[in-house]
């Protein structure tokens, strides 16, 4: 019966589709634009086609976008600055003198992007993630895995943009994000481990669900629109600044930086080459619920060892429907890798993440 | 994948759903692209910024050819007016239905017979409009071309002089020219 609930993200999908959707188009039937009352300097300075770039959404007055994708992203062996160690390295006693190594771990993530452009310059974002995620671990006796899913944090955010320009027929825009990360995801996700028994006992940093604060994002993009080829560049921030959450800690400041290539094959097809960078800090402050000895005994625990830079290249592809009854509508995939890691270890390395999404612009 | 890591056969099932709801959601929509609506709208005013040679009575037709999708988009200029004409769209589907009521063409993208159709139509006074990468070469007299985000035209000024239209100067202006 649970899959008849609202607990699981798809039904809220199926929810959303069967109920607001069809009351949205029927509203936005009556107030579509009459183009024919407009002379033709006007028509000339319409934005006719949709970027499709989703890293930097640009989107033309009234309209709204609906997306819904799936990653799964995956970690495997630990790392140390870009040095690799070993199971054995972190639990030898004249090693690294681990109880318990953190092997693996799987990330999978649900995402409902909910977007409205209030103007062609105005584009207000609603995000929603639901994660469910599961590590993997190796101690001298056997081996364990903890698991933790629900809802994180929803973003709120607005592009705006703010300088435009056109030269021969290239469209430069400059856009603004300014976002708030509201705590909605879980900080005090519990599993049972070998050492607790039966018992429930407060996860490690990595496998809790949300930051537990109020968390502004700050962000510069660029965006250049050629005929067939787009580009651009963004820079995020995402900031803790206001203290630390109900357990004693924040989050440590995120980066992320990506640049972009995209092709249009041809009308419907779109492939794309994107660079993303990104850096954390370490957590300030300790979780209340962790006992102050589990640093030692795992390394997730301690909240010194969660700052990591990484680079990671990403290919992906677009296919925009063409046919009226599926108008407005596309499907993208994407595999991301990365290339470089450094992190303040021992913690698990990021490995390969999968993205496959559906998108309604209408 | 949590979603896709699930039990295989409620997989399944959540997907056949979700397309069912899709489609349901989806099949009564014939939401029309901007893209065809901007373009309904540039032909309309092509008609404005265009003379024909001859008197045409109190009706312009605007046909569209083929199989093409800017048919619906179209008729949302169905009885506006060209100075004192009312605009009248038709869908035809054959050179001797062209010849007969149109004023104004548009063929759509991926016509086959597209060089033969504009071969049949040389030096006659039926304003041209398509969406093809050789539109103007075969002959073609306003083609509709993408530049960056927007919807620009290219124009065949040979052409349209041939069949003795009269383009305005603003329409020759704005127009692009054309790629190699």
């Amino acid at each position: 019966m649970q899959d008849m609930t609202l607990n699981h993200p798809f039904n809220i999908l199926l929810l959303i589709l069967v109920l607001w959707a069809p009351a949205c188009l029927a509203e936005l039937d009556d107030s579509e634009l009459d183009y024919s009352e407009m002379d033709l300097d006007e028509l000339m300075t319409q934005d006719v086609y949709v970027a499709s770039v989703f890293t930097a959404h640009l989107h033309r007055k009234n309209e709204w976008m609906f997306s819904y994708d799936v990653s799964h992203m995956r970690m495997e062996d630990n790392g140390n600055g870009s040095d690799n160690v070993s199971v054995a390295q972190m639990l030898d006693s004249n090693g690294l003198n681990y109880s318990i190594a953190p092997v693996k771990m799987h990330m999978d993530m649900e995402m409902f992007h909910i977007m409205y452009a209030q103007s062609d310059e105005l584009t207000w974002i609603v995000m929603l993630q639901y994660l469910h995620s599961e590590m993997e671990h190796v101690t001298n006796s056997g081996t364990f895995t903890t698991e933790a899913r629900g809802w994180s944090d929803t973003h709120l955010k607005m592009n705006l943009t703010f300088y435009q320009d056109s030269v021969s027929h290239i469209e430069h825009k400059l856009m603004a994000t300014l976002g708030l990360s509201l705590p909605t995801g879980a900080i005090d996700k519990k599993d049972v481990t070998p050492m607790s028994g039966t018992t429930k006992v407060q996860l490690p940093y990595p496998m809790q669900l949300g930051s537990g604060t109020y968390d502004p994002m700050l962000g510069l993009s660029y965006m250049g629109v050629g005929d067939k080829w787009y580009w651009g560049a963004q820079g995020i921030a995402t900031l803790h600044p206001f203290g630390n959450n109900a357990n004693g800690y924040r989050l440590g400041n995120k980066l992320a930086f990506k640049s972009w290539l995209n092709h249009g094959v041809n009308e419907n097809v779109m492939l794309f080459a994107r660079l993303d960078i990104n850096a954390q800090g370490n957590i300030r402050g300790e979780d209340k619920n962790l006992p102050a000895a589990m640093k030692t005994l795992v390394p997730t625990a301690d909240s010194k060892l969660r700052a990591y830079k990484e680079a990671r290249w990403v290919l992906g592809a677009d296919y925009v429907f063409s046919v009226p009854l599926l108008a407005g509508q596309r499907i993208f995939t994407e595999v991301s890798k990365p290339f470089y890691q450094n992190l303040d270890g021992p913690q698990l390395k990021k490995d390969v993440t999968y993205h496959v999404g559906w998108l309604w612009v209408f | 994948m949590g979603f896709l890591n699930s039990d295989p056969r409620h997989c399944l099932a959540r997907i056949t759903v979700l397309l069912l709801s899709w489609l349901l959601v989806v099949s009564p929509v014939t939401a029309m692209d901007k893209s065809h609506r901007v373009k309904a709208a540039l032909i309309y005013q092509f008609a404005k910024y265009t003379h024909w040679p001859k008197a045409m009575g109190d009706t312009i037709t605007f046909c569209t050819y083929g199989g093409d999708t800017l048919a619906g988009a179209l008729h949302t200029v169905q009885n506006k007016r060209v100075r004192n004409m009312r605009v009248d769209v038709r869908h035809v589907s054959s050179l001797p239905e062209v010849l007969r009521y149109c004023q104004v063409l548009f063929i759509g993208a991926q016509q086959s017979s597209l060089p033969t159709l504009l071969g049949g139509l040389e030096n006659s006074a039926i304003l041209t409009v398509g969406e093809s990468k050789n539109f103007t070469h075969l002959g073609g007299m306003i083609n509709f071309v993408r530049r960056g985000l927007k919807q620009k035209f290219e124009i065949n000024q040979m052409a349209t002089t041939k069949a003795n239209l009269n383009l305005s100067s603003k329409l020759l202006q704005i127009a692009v020219s054309p790629r190699s």
